[in-house]
Order: C-alpha cells, then structure tokens, then sequence
C-alpha cells in the first residue's frame, strides 16, 4: 500500500459516513419542526415563536396527593407567553446562587426516570439537585412513590415534566439541558398547584401555530396569549466512545480493563468522630471575562458585552458568557487587550486556576461536546470539538487532580455515565483516554492520581462510593451508605466529604484512603494542605490528620480559591462587565 | 404514499446523489465536520418533501438535491460566523513537493498495520480534520472524490500552490507525528 491508497482509505472510512447521515437526515425529518428549532436556537425563544397561539390551563392533576382535583381559579394561571418571558427573566436573573430553589421542568417530550437523573448528573456532580416530582401523562409521583416507580418503570419514556430543588446556580444548566424544553423557577403563579406542564404537538407549531397542554384529568380553563416574537440567534457548528464494557444487571458500574469477576469489596476503617460547632459560609471568589469596548479607568475596567451572564478570569485574561458567545480578552498593560468571540451554544465553565481556563459549550445539535480552553499564560486558546472522542455522549463536568496534574472528563450519555482522562498534549490538542463507563449517573469524588474515586446513587436508598485504579483497571466497591449523598469536594481533588441523606456524613482523603464518619453540616468546606485534609463543620475547622484522626485545625486554612486573582468582577449587568483590580482590601486601585 | 415506498425512493436518490452532493458539500462548506450536518439537513429537507408532496413531479433527483444543498450551504453559511485560526508556515520548494509525491507513490507495507489499528487510524484523521479545515476539505475532495490537485483547487477557490503545501505539509507533519 502506498500514501495514496492509506489516505484514500482513511479519509473514506472516517471522514463522512453515509450510513449515519442517511438515519439522521430520516430521523430529523420526522422531527417536529420546534424541536428542530429548539435545537438552534435558545429554548425559551423557540418556546415563545411555538407558544404565539398557546393556551395554557390552570389545573392540578386529580391525583396529586395533596391536593386532589383541584381546579385553580383562573385568575391564578399565567398565559403560557407569560411564563416563556418570566422564564426568560428567570435565565439572566436567577437569583442568589446558593439559593436552593424550585424549578419545574417541562421535558421536549416524555423521556424515562434514568434519563432524568443522567441529565441531572450531566449538571450537578455534588447530588445538591433534588427530584421531588414526577410528572407522569396522568399522575404526579413524589417521595417514595418514585423510587416505587422507577424500582418497576426507570426505562419507561413517560415523564413529561419533572419538579427539582437546587441550588440557584443551577438553573441556566438546567434550562440548557437537550430534554428539557422549558424549566420555570418555582413562585406564587408556578407551584405545585398551578404547574402544567406543555406539551406541543408533533405538527409544525411555526406553520400551524397549535400547540396543546399535557391532558390533565379535570378540564382547564383557557387563557388566550398574546404572539410573540423572538431573534434568532447564530451559533457556530464545530462523533464515538470506546465502551468499555456492557452493564451488568443492576446498577452496572463496568471497568474497562478488570477482568476479574468478582471484585473484592473492600471494607473500609471506620472512625466515628462527632464535630459539633457553628456554621460558616464558604467565601467564594467570583471570576470573569468580557468582549466589546474597553474602557480603561485606571484600573477599572468596563467591558461592554450586552446580556452576560458570567465573567471569568485567569491571570489577566478575561472571559464573558452570554447565551450563545464567549468574548475572549486580556485586561492591564494599559489597556492593552487581544479580543475575540467565539460562537458556541450555552457555554458554561469547567475549570478555572489562575492560568487557565476551561470551558464547554454546545454544538448546534445542541450537544456539549466543544471545549474551549484558554491559556494565561500565552494568551491563547483553542476550539475543540470532542464529539471525535466521546461521540454521541456529551460533556458533563471537567475536574483537575492537581497532584497527578491529570484532568478527568464525564460524559453522560441517556443511560451511562463516561470517565476520561484528559491531557492537554499542547495548546493545540487534547488526547482523551477512556477510563470506565458507569450505566447509572455518577460523582467524581476525589484522585490520587492512579485512583479515581466516584459514587453513584440507586433510587433514593443507596449510595455507593467506588474506586477505580486507572492503571491496572480494578474497581471495587469501597464503601455504601444509605440514602442520597451530596460529595463535597475540595478544589485540589484530593479529599471530599460525603453527606448522606440519613444525616451520617464521612470525609475521605484520598492519599492515606482514609475514610472517616463525622458529623458535619451542609455547608461543610474542604481542603487539602500539606498532606492534611482541613474541613469546616458549624463554624469551626478540623483537621483530619495522618493518623486519620480528627483534630482541631493548628493553623489558618484557606478554602474555596486560595490564590487571591489580581483582577476580580465587580459587576455584571445588562450591557457591561465591570473588572477592577483588587489591592487585597477591595479597594480599586 | 406509503412509508415503504418512500423510505425506498429516498434510499435510491440516497445512494446515487449522496457522492456528487457530498462532493459539492464538502467544496463549499467550512470543514469536514460542518460538512456532515449539512448533508444531514440537506437530505432531511428532501425527505420532508417527498414526503409532503410526493416525488412524482421530479425529473431529475440529482440536480433537485443539489438545488436544495445549493440552498442549504448559503443559509449554513450565511448564519454562522466562522473564525478560523490561519497558521503561517514556509512554503514547500518545487523540489520537495517533487519529493512528497513521489514518496507518495512509493509502496509501505507499514501502512496497513496502521489502518488496522482503528484508534490511530481514527487519530490521524482527526489531526487531518481539526487542524485546519480547509486542509480536511482538500484530503477529502483529492482522496475520496478522486478530484486532482489543480481541481482541487479550483473548487475551493485556492492557488494551486496553496493546496499542494497544505496538502504536503500535513503529510509530513504526519509522517513524523505518528511515524508513518
């Protein structure tokens, strides 16, 4: 064979494959236009072009357990262009992050219990978001009904709409979800009496203008709308994972490499330690980047980027999120700046340290699949479409074990959960090396470096913390717990705590393996310095020591970001990023 | 119409447009990646209309899809804003082209061992697709369309120079990036 041949061959075999297009070009054609629409454009402006002629009915399901056929009074619905816009409002303006709140979410069509805790996991990878309901076509299933449910009906594509609590912060990743049509922030006129959810039918709302409600059992009364009109918004376009094996039966957790049967489940040393003291709230360093005009005000910078919705910074670069772009500069040396905007779908962060940053964003069949990461140090930054590496599944977080200097890629696909390792080969390239692949939604809790260590949750009475070695590809099931877990992990990667929902909590530290039952609040912090694992519990901070004892802590301890950024964000509103620079005492220089 | 019968026309204007239209796409499009959804739309929107208003009225299926991927890359095109990232490389002397190409003809048994190891094979069209898009395009329009050089270049609007460095460039990058 020579190089023509091999290139022929090649290109032929990876660069375009008919078979694929052929399916997806059927499969798309029998899409319904608004969720073709959906799929380019941002969700809650194709909902208000689809809502022009919505009638929203203000009902409750009949057997909703607390209030059981219920009509609410008109006068308490919204019309359907009413909570497109509030939802829009809700998007730029969601509130205090930390605040945990309720959003109900309307799904693109009816899709099954696991779907939903995969998308879930796709955002959240601490368990801080809670499914309180499910809204099925005739009945709404909460608490232990939905474990009873989805022990019978995970797979069943029959939730049409969903109710969560999270945290604030959540809401934009929640409303960027591919299933999810509309989330709409729990309040006075959307709750658990008045929410319905949408359901459009498969004809072409944008020809036909007819969209329905989800038939609920007691009739609704009418509210007409008012059509609405919305700009389409460009976005930039930028393919298949290694399985590493198939699912077993149950919760499925498959390494890639073991070939052991049976796994050896490891009993770890448990040392109970109560910590009772008063509660902290993390500091929590806020960081930022822009596009447009800058206006250098000594060292006040105002950055005119229309409809931000974060700004993050890494040394002296800047990065601004709006909705569809990512605006790309450098601040100081009098103003000096390098600009540019990249166009991609919903771009959130991944990473952030003081030399680089990391974001994901979604191509325009509305996949996250495109990493964007930028470089302070060189003032560079790179494009790149993973769909090559992790094919059909999207990016779900990206986590940085610094000690091993190793990043940790998930991905979710419907029903698996994907762990990578992920180089940064240069400023050009990344190399993906798959790990292992979890049929259930997984938290990546902490690294070693050699092993990763992750929790997956069955229903809503089982936990269980797995280690997985990513040389030799032995897992074990290293630890269960009963009930939900939230992981708090501390930003090096090195140790996290794990509070389970029956109130038991453990931090562990992943360099001595040293599991450790305490008794710690929601609002613990944790870090690593020195070899020693520092946590917050009810205001005060302990120490988990080498012996694996818990000890008051000897010295100041740092959480959150330690490193204080020379510029920080001071401001972000409707048209402008404001960055200052920070002389220690928020004084602007 | 029944859905049998539909989904078989498809199929056959499929299988006999989808070179020529993958060709014309890939000429056009910004990369090799875009070129895939926008082959996708193409035959989505033929499917839809065949199944709308039937396929009686068409003479031609070929020229008809390619009208309508005539449609598509300048909608494509005139929606999304592009940014490429140009690199600036020393061009390749008459003398080394001379040699790539000759190199190029010459037989490596080597070369099948590595199409037999799909994760390299796939790595190495990644590095040809995510470097430079036009470059993706011109390996796909030389090797798979069999178009020569100098048409190469006249689909993409390039000098034929320009074609041959990146072409020859990237193979040499790759002889020496994955040993080949």
């Amino acid at each position: 064979m020579n190089k023509n041949d091999f290139y022929k061959e090649i290109m032929t075999s990876y660069a375009l494959d008919p078979e694929k297009i052929r399916m997806n070009a059927i499969k798309q054609a029998k899409k319904p236009a608004w969720q073709k629409v959906a799929s380019t454009y941002w969700k809650p402006a194709m909902g208000i072009a689809a809502a022009a002629a919505v009638t929203v009915g203000a009902v409750t399901f009949s057997n909703r357990p607390s209030a059981p056929d219920v009509i609410v009074a008109p006068e308490a619905a919204l019309s359907a262009s009413q909570r497109l816009i509030d939802a829009e409002k809700s998007y730029y303006n969601p509130g205090d992050e930390q605040h945990y709140a309720n959003v109900y979410v309307t799904f693109m069509e009816p899709v099954s219990y696991t779907e939903i805790l995969m998308a879930i996991s796709a955002v959240d990878d601490s368990g801080d978001i809670e499914l309180c309901s499910v809204y099925l076509e005739d009945r709404v299933i909460a608490g232990d009904e939905i474990n009873a449910f989805a022990a019978e009906h995970a797979d069943e594509d029959s939730a049409v709409a969903a109710k969560l609590s999270l945290p604030a912060g959540f809401y934009r990743d929640i409303q960027d979800l591919s299933i999810v049509y509309l989330a709409e922030l729990g309040s006075a006129e959307i709750n658990d009496d008045t929410f319905v959810p949408i359901e459009v039918d498969d004809d072409d709302p944008l020809e036909n203008d007819h969209l329905s409600i989800v038939p609920p059992v007691t009739s609704a009364p009418l509210v007409t709308t008012t059509p609405f009109s919305f700009e389409e918004i460009p976005v930039t376009t930028p393919e298949e994972v290694p399985v590493i094996g198939e699912s077993s039966e149950d919760s499925a957790v498959v390494p890639p490499v073991s070939e052991e049967e049976d796994e050896v489940v490891e009993e770890p040393a448990v040392t109970t330690t109560t910590v009772v003291a008063p509660e902290t709230t993390p500091e929590e360093t806020t960081t930022t980047y822009y596009r447009g005009d800058v206006g250098l005000l000594t060292e006040m910078y105002e950055l005119n980027v229309e409809n931000a919705l974060n700004a993050y910074i890494a040394g002296d670069n800047v990065v601004v999120l709006t909705k569809n772009q990512a605006y790309l500069y450098t601040i100081g040396g009098f103003g000096s700046q390098y600009g540019d905007v990249v166009d991609i779908i919903n771009p959130k962060l991944a990473f952030r340290s003081e030399d680089r940053i990391i974001l994901t964003g979604c191509n325009a069949e509305n996949k996250r699949n495109i990493i964007i990461s930028v470089n302070a140090e060189t003032d560079n930054y790179i494009v790149y479409d993973a769909s090559a590496n992790i094919g059909e599944n999207e990016i779900a977080s990206i986590s940085y074990c610094e000690s091993a200097d190793k990043f940790y890629l998930k991905a979710v696909s419907q029903n698996s959960s994907l762990v990578y390792e992920l180089h940064l080969l240069s400023d050009s390239e990344f190399s993906f090396r798959p790990l292992v692949e979890v049929q259930a939604p997984i938290s990546i809790a902490g690294s070693s470096g050699d092993v990763l260590y992750f929790a997956t949750t069955a229903g809503t009475d089982r936990t269980t913390l797995y280690s997985f070695n990513c040389l030799d590809g032995t897992l074990l099931e290293y630890a269960d717990f009963s009930g939900v877990a939230k992981i708090k992990r501390s930003a090096d990667f090195r140790s996290f705590a794990i509070l389970v929902s029956d109130g038991t909590s453990f931090i562990f530290d992943v360099e001595t393996v040293r599991l450790v039952s305490t008794q710690v609040s929601d609002d613990v912090q944790i870090t690593a310095m020195d070899g020693e694992t520092f946590f917050t519990a009810n205001g005060a901070t302990y120490k988990l020591n080498v012996a694996g004892e818990i000890c008051e802590a000897d010295r100041p301890v740092a959480f959150g970001n330690e490193e204080r950024p020379l510029y920080i964000v001071n401001e972000i509103n409707s048209d402008k990023v404001v960055i200052i620079r920070d002389d220690g005492n928020n004084n602007i220089w | 119409m029944g859905s049998n019968a539909l989904d078989a026309y498809f199929n056959s204007v499929y299988s006999e447009t989808f070179a020529s239209v993958s060709r014309y796409v890939v000429s056009k499009c910004g990369s090799i990646q875009e070129s895939e959804d926008i082959l996708q739309n193409i035959y989505a929107r033929f499917y839809q209309r065949i199944a709308k208003k039937g396929y009686e009225d068409i003479e031609n299926a070929e020229a008809f899809v390619i009208n309508i991927a005539k449609f598509e890359c300048k909608n494509y095109f005139g929606f999304i804003k592009k940014h490429s990232v140009s690199s600036s490389f020393a061009d390749f002397s008459e003398e080394q082209m001379v040699a790539v190409e000759a190199e190029m003809s010459r037989e490596q048994k080597s070369l099948e061992d590595v199409l037999c190891n799909s994760l390299v094979a796939k790595q190495i069209f990644n590095d040809i697709a995510n470097d430079d898009p036009v470059t993706g395009r011109i390996f796909y329009l030389h090797f798979v369309c069999d178009m020569k050089l100098d048409e190469v270049a006249k689909a993409l609007d390039l000098n034929l120079s320009t074609v041959k460095n990146k072409l020859y460039r990237t193979i040499e990058r790759q002889k020496k990036k994955f040993n080949l």
